[in-house]
């Protein structure tokens, strides 16, 4: 069947989340409806496909390299891969058919990198994020709060957003200006400082076992070629939560991530509009905030 | 043990595949040093004496003031060019007596040990020497710097005691040394009865590094009696990572905007 678009949507009729009784073609219009809310942050960037062909009953696997023939009108972009010692060819998204192919391939959440094919060496973000083992998302609201509290300190704006799933994803505008690595140093200074002021709740433990009924403050998704689910898109769990950009404020509410799906996001979008736009705007001065944190660490 | 060199000793046609290994260890007690207040390790720094800006070691050359104020830099190649000739080895250039060669030479003595194979070579120097009793002088170059050293069996070990160049050795010409005073018999039988009650085999285990030793006492006593520093606590080893990662980040962005600037 058609919709809009170019791309042709094959099985619509496919159960996507048996329990609720969502098709594929119920994915497939939510992406077409969202498109000018989570275009802006997966335009221009490699993505890595995680496809579940028959929804989440099924399997579901991650595809880095296209290694098949795409249409004509799709972009591939080659990257070399350092641990694979070849070049990947990674699709691109480039507007609303593009992402809809990779929909109809089975992508129910969308994972695109920091950076933007043009500048692939510089996120255009940080992303610290808030995963929590065994704990109760009161909590993650808790340490999210600590983390605004770190922000306020050092004079910076951040986003934060829903996983999904079980944590909150916070993002710095960072303006594609630093390297992955200075990116990367950064959020674990973040992060640190943050597991200084929240011990109990919070851990830096890279090994499981070690961070049990705890929230990991997680900073390795700012290494190139590492991927976080997307704004406003849709995860391949039950109740088809959409990753939600929250307002700080929300976080003192009684919230949960569940509360937000693929059946009533828009009304909350028709309210609020897109609260994240600073993600992709002026990004933060880190030479300013090192000499904040230093003030605050070296006595 | 790690060895320190690996290579060969040649003679002649002969080549023997070793490794070197330090036969001395420091006997001073391992001290780190701290800053009082809250054990902050310390490390040494090369900086700019001019700017006191920290110089990263590949910025830093050799050079020579060949006069007043005049410097030429060497690179390491302007090094191996000059060393050109000399090889890789530990090369035997004669053999002699031991006794031949005074013990103001020595210098410092390693340990040689055959590579896996090489047994066989090694076991037949060992046994020329032993059976001729007699030393090789050999010269090799270690850490850029030419070396001598006498090559001797001991214990069926090879042991290289590397000795110093006679350029090395200070001429006494200026001392005042007496020359043959006057002195009696008795005088001397005297000196030598003194020498014969105190003779004995020579056993260096029996001789105590006591300086250490006391050192190492105090410290004991400064464990039991003394206040002890506090450990560092969590909390600041964490804070000491942060601090860290601040430090290495600033430089990084430091790095990138003066390449910038430079492009």
């Amino acid at each position: 069947m058609k919709l809009k678009t170019n791309v042709e949507l094959t099985h619509p009729d496919k159960i996507f989340w048996p329990k609720e009784n969502y098709t594929k073609k119920d994915l497939f219009e939510y992406y077409e409806k969202i498109s000018a809310f989570i275009l802006p942050y997966i335009i221009n960037r490699p993505q890595s496909l995680n496809r579940c062909p028959d929804g989440i009953a099924g399997e579901c696997f991650y595809q880095k390299d296209i290694d098949y023939k795409l249409p004509d009108w799709l972009h591939t972009k080659k990257i070399y891969s350092e641990s694979k010692n070849e070049d990947i060819d990674y699709l691109v998204c480039t507007d609303l058919d593009s992402l809809l192919y990779m929909v109809n391939l089975g992508c129910i959440d969308i994972h695109p990198w920091n950076s933007k094919i043009n500048k692939l060496e510089y996120p255009d973000f940080a992303v610290l994020d808030l995963d929590p083992l065994d704990v109760s998302f009161r909590e993650v609201k808790t340490v999210a709060i600590g983390v605004k509290k770190l922000l306020d300190e050092i004079e910076i704006k951040g986003f934060c957003k829903t996983s999904g799933s079980k944590g909150i994803h916070v993002y710095l505008p960072l303006g594609a200006k630093y390297t992955y690595e200075q990116t990367l140093d950064f959020t674990k200074i973040l992060a640190k400082s943050v597991n200084i002021s929240l011990p109990e709740l919070t851990s830096i433990e890279r090994s499981p076992e070690k961070r049990n009924k705890k929230i990991y403050l997680d900073c390795y998704q700012n290494r190139i070629g590492q991927t976080v689910a997307a704004p406003y898109c849709i995860r391949p769990i039950p109740g088809a939560p959409v990753s939600t950009p929250l307002l700080w404020k929300e976080l003192e509410r009684d919230i949960k991530p569940s509360d937000f799906t693929i059946k009533n996001i828009f009304s909350r979008l028709d309210e609020i509009g897109d609260i994240w736009k600073g993600v992709l705007g002026q990004g933060i001065n880190l030479e300013k905030c090192i000499k904040k944190l230093s003030a605050k660490y070296v006595a | 043990m790690k060895p320190l060199w690996e290579g060969a000793i040649s003679f002649g046609l002969i080549l023997i595949p070793v490794k070197l290994y330090k036969a001395t260890k420091e006997r001073k007690p391992d001290f780190h040093l701290v800053r009082e207040k809250d054990l902050c390790p310390i490390k040494y720094m090369r900086v700019c004496k001019l700017t006191g800006e920290e110089i990263p070691y590949n910025e830093i050359v050799k050079s020579y003031e060949y006069q007043k104020g005049d410097y030429i830099i060497l690179h390491d190649e302007d090094f191996k060019k000059a060393y050109l000739k000399r090889t890789e080895n530990i090369e035997i250039v004669e053999f002699t007596d031991e006794d031949k060669i005074d013990s103001k030479y020595y210098e410092q003595p390693y340990y040689i040990e055959p590579e896996k194979g090489a047994s066989k070579v090694y076991a037949l120097l060992r046994e020329a020497l032993k059976r001729t009793k007699k030393v090789g002088v050999a010269k090799y170059v270690l850490h850029n710097l030419e070396h001598l050293g006498v090559l001797k069996v001991e214990n069926e070990i090879l042991v290289l005691n590397q000795i110093r160049f006679d350029s090395e050795i200070r001429k006494p010409a200026d001392l005042k040394i007496p020359a043959g005073e006057n002195m009696s018999d008795k005088e001397i039988d005297t000196a030598i009865m003194l020498i014969d009650q105190l003779s004995a085999p020579f056993k260096p285990e029996d001789f105590k590094d006591t300086y250490t030793e006391e050192i190492k006492k105090a410290i004991e006593e400064k464990i039991k009696t003394g206040k002890i520093t506090e450990k560092v606590p969590i909390e600041s080893g964490k804070q000491g990572e942060v601090i860290n990662l601040l430090e290495k980040l600033r430089k990084s962005l430091e790095e990138a905007k003066k390449k910038k600037k430079a492009s």
